[in-house]
């Protein structure tokens, strides 16, 4: 088993007597990219803040690295890039001049890494322009561009997609899961969009009301365990669902326009569909209804309904 | 050190890249040839005659408020030292110096280390609160750098800018001076009074000498407005604060002048000038006492910056 990087045991912070994360817990292993899902208000951000050293921890603690962001803060936050919220920099200052300023204070980041993490990012071409003549797109590349100056082993990135144009989405999404992949960086990525996470993360930590409801890797938490909804696209729907459940009574079939539903183990469908053609019954097409993650996430969370 | 060395370098670099920072420079040196202008050109030429005479005059006019006796202590005080001073002239043949001279130039642009301490005011007052309200501070302080370092870094960068702002002025009032009235009276030594006796002191030195007591002011109200600033995260709180209790407090401190426990407030002690030419503004006081007085509200100052800056949760 892998070591984890990022390892939060028992954290609580208790602002004004209230508790806005209580009793968390979660391990990032390098190389994989961990989803942060959460509405508005979860916690998503102050925890965030905590494993960065940004506020402080009421109870439990933060190893990064195996290094405590609070007794060892400068050798823990050494290890992280990030960004938080908005990619807010100097806006009176170029791209480059920013990229500077960070790289001042750190050990060991030439002029070249400047150079080559600018390009990296798409922004050679206007590094020396001034941050407020930037697009929202372009300041998140820079944002990005100083997390990744210092070539850190964890990367934070909250609500990182914020302000950025479907294709932005798409290069982003890709960019951060080769980091991953062939760089071997732990991601940490926060965000309410579901559809978003599904596509980005190995794994998705859902945190509603400053609690963990459950780490669960994408798959897992899309499918299910083992069973799941799939859909038969018959002709004759009607008498195919007399048909099957005499045939399986344990399951109930729903029956549709011009197909039927049924929730199934994987080994199960070749009898059924043998059986249905065996009787006749033309079959079209099987497919595997995945549960979105946006119904899996309501579920979890518990739905709150509006009025 | 090469590390903060480097950290000071940033904070130079946000200072020194904002179009506001020179616009500083630009009001500052625009005064100094306002005020040289003005001696130049308006202000009528002196009548052509002995500085004897007018030395003279002087001595018996102050002779006879002297005698009427109706002054209070401070004043009487005042009179019978510059009367000693007018008599020392006459003796040594020491002329006054004069207005329309170098040294007179720069004896009236020195009043500009104000407009430096305004400025600085302002630089104090942004450099930490301005990182909260642009959000860069979220960046700023996921650095292997401890806040402490961080905020000791802004507080260095401030001292640097208002020194160079002070080198300035005194460059181009020295220079734009020489330009306007010549060299010449820089000879003549500067005169003042002190344990009994008049003393003659070297012009350029006197001067130096007010600009590093004025520093003194200057880096009481840049402390003040940087705890402020650091405090309550708010730069323009910090500048409409600051500057109202410098422009105020003298009258303020005049008023309170008869409760003895004015003399600890920091702006009785904070203009140390009083004690080289002049008054206390409460008797009794001594530039001893001052100072320590300030050395206390120094580390008051500091003390409230650096533990807040430390201890909070940056949740903005």
């Amino acid at each position: 088993m892998k070591t984890p990087v990022v390892s939060l045991v028992n954290v609580t912070k208790i602002i004004k007597g209230k508790k806005i994360i209580d009793n968390l817990s979660f391990n990032i292993y390098p190389g994989e990219v961990f989803g942060f899902l959460g509405a508005n208000g979860a916690g998503k951000t102050t925890t965030i803040r905590m494993i960065v050293g940004l506020i402080s921890v009421t109870k439990g603690e933060i190893l990064i690295k195996g290094k405590n962001i609070v007794n060892c803060f400068e050798a823990a936050i050494s290890e992280i890039g990030a960004i938080v919220e908005n990619p807010e920099m100097y806006q009176f200052l170029s791209g480059y001049q920013n990229l500077i300023h960070y790289a001042r204070m750190v050990n060991g980041v030439s002029k070249e890494r400047i150079h080559e993490v600018a390009k990296l990012v798409g922004l050679s071409y206007c590094i020396h322009n001034k941050v407020k003549t930037y697009s929202l797109g372009m300041r998140q590349r820079l944002g990005l561009a100083q997390a990744l100056l210092h070539s850190p082993s964890i990367l934070i990135l909250d609500e990182p997609t914020n302000g950025l144009d479907p294709a932005g989405i798409r290069e982003f999404r890709n960019y951060v899961r080769r980091l991953a992949r062939e760089e071997g960086l732990a991601v940490i990525v926060s965000s309410h969009l579901l559809a978003e996470m599904e596509l980005m993360c190995d794994r998705i930590g859902i945190i509603h009301q400053g609690k963990m409801m459950g780490v669960q890797t994408v798959n897992e938490f899309i499918h299910g365990k083992k069973a799941f909804m799939v859909r038969f696209h018959v002709d004759h729907v009607e008498n195919a669902v007399q048909l099957l459940t005499e045939q399986f009574p344990r399951h109930s079939f729903h029956a549709n326009c011009d197909y039927i539903e049924v929730f199934l183990e994987k080994t199960e469908v070749p009898f059924i569909n043998k059986t249905l053609v065996e009787h006749n019954v033309n079959v079209y097409g099987i497919s595997q209804i995945a549960k979105s993650l946006e119904e899996k996430f309501l579920e979890v969370t518990g739905e709150e309904k509006i009025g | 050190m090469g590390n903060f060395l480097k950290l000071i370098q940033n904070e130079l670099m946000k200072i020194y890249c904002r179009l506001s920072t020179w616009v500083m420079y630009a009001i500052l040196i625009s005064l100094i040839l306002v005020v040289g202008f003005f001696i130049k050109f308006i202000i009528e030429d002196p009548v052509n005659g002995r500085w004897q005479n007018d030395m003279e005059a002087n001595i018996s006019q102050y002779e006879t408020i002297i005698n009427k006796g109706d002054l209070p202590v401070t004043g009487l005080e005042h009179l019978q030292r510059e009367k000693k001073i007018n008599e020392y002239r006459l003796e040594h043949n020491i002329p006054p110096i004069e207005t329309k001279s170098l040294s007179g130039f720069m004896l009236a642009t020195e009043n500009l280390i104000s407009v430096v301490i305004m400025f600085t005011i302002i630089v104090a007052a942004r450099i930490v609160a301005e990182e909260f309200k642009w959000g860069t501070i979220k960046l700023l302080l996921i650095r292997p750098v401890a806040r402490a370092k961080i905020l000791l870094s802004k507080y260095t960068a401030t001292i640097i800018f208002a020194f160079i702002m002070l080198v300035v002025l005194f460059i181009f009032s020295i220079s734009i001076g020489a330009f306007l009235f010549g060299g010449s009276t820089l000879k003549l030594p500067y005169l003042y009074y002190e344990a009994g006796g008049v003393v003659e002191r070297n012009i350029v030195s006197h001067i130096v000498n007010l600009y590093s007591l004025k520093s003194v002011e200057l880096l009481m109200m840049m402390t003040l407005s940087f705890m402020v600033s650091t405090v309550f995260r708010s730069s323009s709180l910090a500048i409409g604060l600051v500057l109202f209790l410098m422009f105020s407090s003298s009258q303020i401190v005049q008023i309170l002048g008869r409760y003895e426990w004015v003399k600890y407030t920091l702006f009785a002690n904070t203009n140390l000038i009083h004690y080289v030419e002049g008054t206390p503004i409460v008797s009794g006081m001594t530039m001893t006492f001052s100072i320590m007085m300030l050395v206390i509200y120094f580390i008051i100052f500091n003390l409230l910056s650096w533990v807040t800056f430390q201890k909070r949760d940056i949740t903005s």
